[in-house]
């Protein structure tokens, strides 16, 4: 009996030391998830937008009149006569050359086009999203650290506030107070230098922000409760260590893996509201391309816009799930996300 | 002997009434409060709104607040508390009409790849996976881009973008409910699977597909209102929540007030809704429900003896 314990003991020590040896293996198999699935959605988005039955010779013309000869001609230059699935081999072609083909409208490359308006919607992503984790999980470990206390109830009643709000509203709201209260500020115009990208992006960053803070915070609040009642806890503060160390670097560790979770759903809602916050703020991100693009039926726009946010959102959904390997070795045993 | 709640023990058995704690907390009161008086405004708009809300008078552009305007004019000189009742009106009708697409094709759907599992409930979620993988804004403005603009593509595109969420959570409580004895004795009697599944499963699933379906109905008010307000729902001179924003946006240095009227109707029916649904959810969950203290608790129901 007591034997086989050891051996059962012995089996999983070695389990959890082969992890580091499996963990390329991991990230093949997390692989083969992402691309059937990126395949998918491609195909999704591509067959979606030709279902609408719009030609899109009547969205190159416009109200302009055209002969048969140059109709035809259209249709020979973006592939139009061919079958559906030619066209979206093509489409697959073009994207892995990096050019997403030409639009319908302004016959410029849609790649420039996306090229000229990417760095504002990902930086708003990756700042929001950055921003929102420092400071959720500031206020979830102090409120937890400080719990039942008035601080915590105060944190807990001001992130509850923000729960329910939803970002482009807090987004309009800000706008009306600075358009009220400081009329001098601008938040228009071009974008000429990385200060001006700064100075025009924190504060839209720091309003998507505001959105995933309340979840985050309260996920960080009661993990951080369980760990902090935890034996392991109890006795790192009987030995005297610093409670910095404990806080941070025994509890904070393992109360983090959930919060990584949530961090990754939230980062496909970010996404969603940097569109919509970039055309409150009217920022030229890729928002606004893409509604326009929907508006005008210019279909190649319209796909190389979704098929971006969702390879930066599915992109960024792996990045959290390897990290999220590489942080708890029980997702490295199971190869799947271990809910604490 | 002791005894909980007024129910008494008859025959060995609790009654319901020993389901004690409130459902009534403060927020709850106040946020449904909240919320009646929004549908009544808006169910009632016909009589309530004092103009038509479409009515253009464009000597009366950015009117303030007067008597006769209570809430002012916007751009055109069409009065805002008329807009206002009516735009809830579409708002709210069109997020029904969503909820409603999801529920009548995701809940069936749900409970059958749930009941009958197989390569039916297989294909079936894999392709869930596929627009999973989308986030629902996306996928709103991929089938806007389908179905061309206006409110009915955006109901449509919404619903669509929402039945994978409620048919996987009904799949699931269908899949817990299965093997439990009750579905066992009334396949016994002999009722065909259909009756199994929606008079006897699917009421056992009802309470917590409802908390999720008054979250949903606050999420297509969001999203509906932000389609709107990018152009791509509700068209003008429709008087919708999201629509209002748009316009007055582009104005909001002359009129800020025409911007915060319809900011915060959205505003306050989504929190209130959240109340809402987060009270019932806890008020489900007997670990969370908010019970009355223990002295309360005796004064109403009697002593325990």
């Amino acid at each position: 009996m007591e034997k086989t314990k050891r051996q059962r003991s012995d089996s999983f020590q070695a389990r959890i030391r082969n992890t580091s040896a499996r963990y390329p293996r991991l990230i093949l198999k997390r692989l083969l998830v992402f691309f059937p699935l990126l395949f998918a959605a491609s195909l999704v988005i591509f067959f979606s937008l030709r279902l609408s039955g719009v030609d899109p010779v009547n969205v190159m013309l416009g109200e302009r009149q055209a002969t048969e000869d140059v109709i035809f001609s259209l249709r020979e230059q973006f592939h139009l006569n061919e079958p559906l699935i030619a066209q979206y081999w093509q489409w697959v072609k073009e994207v892995f050359s990096g050019s997403f083909g030409i639009d319908y409208i302004n016959r410029q490359s849609v790649a420039v086009m996306i090229g000229q308006r990417a760095p504002i919607t990902l930086g708003l992503v990756i700042m929001s999203t950055t921003i929102g984790t420092v400071i959720a999980v500031g206020l979830g470990v102090l409120s937890a650290v400080k719990q039942n206390t008035i601080l915590d109830r105060v944190i807990s009643v001001a992130v509850l506030i923000f729960v329910s709000a939803p970002s482009f509203l807090v987004a309009i709201g800000t706008l009306i107070f600075l358009t009220v209260f400081m009329p001098d500020v601008a938040f228009t115009g071009a974008i000429n230098s990385v200060g001006d990208y700064f100075s025009r992006l924190i504060m839209p960053s720091f309003i998507l922000a505001l959105y995933m803070l309340a979840i985050v915070t309260r996920v960080t609040r009661s993990g951080m409760i369980i760990q902090l009642r935890s034996a392991y806890a109890t006795a790192a503060i009987a030995k005297g260590l610093p409670m910095r160390v404990v806080i941070w670097k025994h509890c904070f560790r393992n109360a983090f893996i959930p919060v990584l979770t949530i961090v990754t759903i939230f980062i496909g809602a970010a996404i969603s509201s940097a569109v919509l916050v970039e055309s409150v703020f009217s920022l030229p991100g890729l928002g606004g391309l893409l509604t326009q693009a929907i508006k005008t039926n210019n279909y190649p726009i319209v796909q190389a816009c979704l098929f971006i946010l969702l390879l930066l959102f599915l992109s960024l959904g792996l990045i959290a799930d390897l990290i999220y390997m590489a942080v708890d070795p029980r997702a490295r045993i199971a190869g799947k996300k271990v809910l604490t | 002997m002791r005894q909980y709640g007024k129910g008494n023990l008859q025959g060995g058995e609790l009654t319901r009434t020993t389901n004690v704690g409130t459902l009534f907390t403060p927020a709850m009161v106040a946020a449904s409060s909240i919320l009646l008086l929004i549908l009544i405004g808006t169910i009632f708009a016909g009589f309530l709104a004092p103009y038509d809300p479409e009515a253009i008078d464009l000597s009366l552009s950015y009117g303030p607040i007067t008597p006769e305007h209570i809430l002012g004019t916007d751009n055109v000189g069409r009065d805002s508390l008329s807009r206002l009742l009516f735009g809830g009106r579409t708002a709210i009708t069109n997020a029904f009409l969503v909820v409603g697409v999801t529920v009548s094709v995701g809940i069936p759907l749900g409970l059958l790849c749930g009941y009958y599992g197989g390569a039916l409930d297989g294909v079936i979620m894999r392709i869930w996976d596929v627009i999973l993988s989308f986030p629902p804004l996306l996928l709103g403005f991929l089938f806007v881009a389908m179905f061309g603009r206006g409110s009915t593509a955006s109901i449509l595109a919404l619903g669509i973008a929402w039945i994978p969420m409620i048919s996987r959570l009904a799949r699931n409580l269908t899949i817990a409910e299965r093997n439990k004895t009750y579905v066992l004795a009334a396949k016994s009697f002999g009722f065909s699977d259909a009756r199994v599944i929606f008079r006897h499963i699917l009421p056992n699933c009802t309470s917590t597909l409802l908390a999720e379906l008054t979250v949903d109905i606050g999420y297509a008010i969001i999203v509906l209102a932000s389609l709107s307000f990018l152009g791509l729902g509700v068209q003008a001179p429709t008087s919708d929540w999201g629509l209002m924003l748009q316009e007055s946006l582009v104005y909001v240095r002359q009129s800020p007030l025409q911007t915060v009227i319809p900011s915060v109707a959205i505003g306050l029916m989504i929190v209130s809704l959240n109340i809402v649904s987060d009270s019932i959810q806890l008020y489900l969950d007997p670990e969370q429900r908010k019970l009355p203290s223990f002295e309360r608790f005796l004064k109403k129901h009697g002593t325990h003896s």
